[in-house]
């Protein structure tokens, strides 16, 4: 057995899986005590020893039997003895330093025996490489699903169109067998539920069922705050109740619209748009504003706000109504925008 | 300023806010309209200076921290005259304050030309403001350009004439 049965003459190039992990310059190679390559470059990669000097040689790690390490003396570099067989020793001396860095860059790669699994091992690989190939996998599996999901959410609306045609169709033919009103405006409420929406046709008798619902819903809440809440509210208020069945906003507003009683939606002169009770009295509503501002003396935006239990801006629109009406005025100051009794309307009293 | 009674109003904040209602601010113009004829009047003032009118206590309550913005000032100053109760002066840097009328103003400086024997004759405008003989008058102290407004008015109602470049004046009966 010799030199030529473990190493072999190769180009300097990495084979794929194979990386680099310990490099030495200055490294003289042996074979038992006989000197076969002076002064080159050493690589260990997960896979191999690579000697590059004039040519370059390399050993396949998994004929390593045995490495272990020779001190040297102040005449002698650190050598690396590595042993393939019982009688056949490879001696690395690192003339320039470097020896117990590989040499445990080099049991570690033994341990690990990478080669065995390296290539054939299906997977994204170790280091930078692996987690740069692991990312693209994911992004390329996130990219499917969402592909197919909207496909799906296309099959879906084309379904969709096609219950409502189906609708359509089973009303015209319930109406010859004299379904009644009720039973229908039924069939209509379940289609709705399932969020389909006849868009043409007669005014949605199922809309009467949302806006029972609508009103069901905030009117404790309208009635608790003074008899007004914000658009917003309302909004959260009706989804909180509705649990998983959400509505959009645009549909709780055309619902809204419709409604009369017991809560209706009711614009400002800013252009605001809130939620009211039907039976609020606006004049008495006045009146109850402008005697809290007599009471007082003056009311800033939030005052009226924490009185009435409702929302500064709210509290502002009302004031600012009770101004137009000439009740109230106003003193803008660094104290910010309070309102006073109309005085000048009404005298010094 | 002692002896000068100001009026609710001056206590009130919003009545330094220029109101956006039309019919309050139709009422705050008012009050302060009487306020300014009242305070003028009650210091012989007949010009007010708008460039300095954040400086006078007229329109700037330091007990309430609460002053006419010098916009405002300009509205109140529009709003006097639109209604007679003022008349520019110097472009729109000033105004003449008429707590008195027009009218009344004229009539004062015609009777008391009257009673002084004055008619047909020419006295200087100079020796009716300032002259020894009027120290008692209503407008004796009176700013010459006040005075000539006062006169104009006269010489339309054709009992006065302006004579010279405006310094003397003939009174007619």
């Amino acid at each position: 057995m010799s030199f030529g049965e473990f190493w072999f003459g190769t180009a300097d190039v990495l084979l794929p899986m194979e990386r680099v992990i310990g490099v030495a310059e200055g490294v003289a190679l042996y074979e038992e005590k006989q000197i076969i390559f002076e002064k080159g470059q050493l690589k260990l990669t997960n896979q191999r020893l690579i000697f590059v000097g004039a040519q370059v040689y390399f050993m396949n790690l998994d004929r390593i039997l045995k490495v272990s390490f020779d001190a040297g003396s102040w005449t002698k570099s650190e050598k690396i003895l590595v042993a393939v067989s019982s009688d056949l020793t490879f001696r690395l001396s690192f003339r320039a330093g470097g020896c117990k860095e590989v040499l445990t860059k080099l049991e570690a790669a033994l341990r690990a025996k990478e080669w065995c699994y390296g290539v054939a091992r299906k997977g994204y690989g170790i280091g930078v490489g692996g987690i740069q190939k692991k990312l693209q996998m994911q992004a390329q599996q996130t990219e499917l699903h969402i592909s197919s999901a909207f496909e799906d959410l296309s099959n879906l609306m084309a379904s969709a169109k096609e219950m409502v045609e189906l609708s359509q169709r089973l009303m015209l033919k319930s109406k010859d067998k004299g379904l009644t009103d009720d039973e229908t405006a039924q069939f209509r409420s379940q289609l709705l539920s399932i969020g389909l929406q006849n868009s043409e046709g007669p005014a949605n008798p199922s809309d009467n069922q949302l806006q029972q619902e609508i009103g069901r819903v905030l009117l404790p809440a309208v009635e608790a705050s003074s008899g007004i809440i914000s658009l917003t509210e309302a909004y959260c208020r009706v989804n909180r109740a509705r649990g998983l069945k959400l509505l959009s906003p645009e549909d709780l507003l055309a619902a809204l619209e419709g409604m009369r009683h017991p809560v209706k939606l009711y614009t400002f002169a800013s252009g605001l748009r809130v939620v009211q009770l039907s039976s609020l009295d606006e004049v008495a509503w006045m009146d109850k504003i402008v005697s809290l501002l007599e009471e007082t003396g003056c009311l800033g935006a939030e005052q009226l706000a924490t009185r009435l239990k409702t929302s500064a801006v709210l509290a502002l629109e009302r004031l600012l109504q009770v101004e137009a009406d000439s009740r109230a005025c106003r003193d803008e100051s660094i104290n910010g925008l309070v309102f006073y009794p109309n005085k000048f309307l009404t005298g010094a009293s | 300023m002692s002896g000068f009674t100001w009026p609710w109003e001056y206590s009130f904040p919003p009545f330094f806010t220029v109101q956006p209602n039309s019919t309050t601010r139709a009422k705050q113009m008012d009050s302060w309209t009487s306020l300014i004829c009242a305070y003028c009047q009650f210091h012989k003032i007949t010009i007010l200076n708008l460039g300095d009118a954040e400086a006078s206590d007229l329109f700037n309550n330091k007990t309430l921290k609460r002053k006419l913005s010098s916009d405002a000032v300009l509205e109140v100053a529009q709003y006097m005259t639109d209604n007679g109760k003022a008349q520019w002066l110097d472009g729109q840097n000033s105004i003449l304050v008429l707590w008195r009328s027009l009218e009344e103003w004229a009539k004062l400086l015609h009777d008391f030309a009257i009673e002084a024997g004055l008619t047909n004759s020419v006295c200087t405008l100079f020796e009716l403001v300032q002259g020894d003989d009027t120290t008692k008058e209503e407008f004796y102290g009176l700013d010459i350009r006040v005075l000539k407004v006062f006169l104009k008015c006269l010489e339309e109602q054709g009992r006065a004439e302006l004579i010279g470049d405006d310094e003397g004046v003939k009174f007619f009966v």
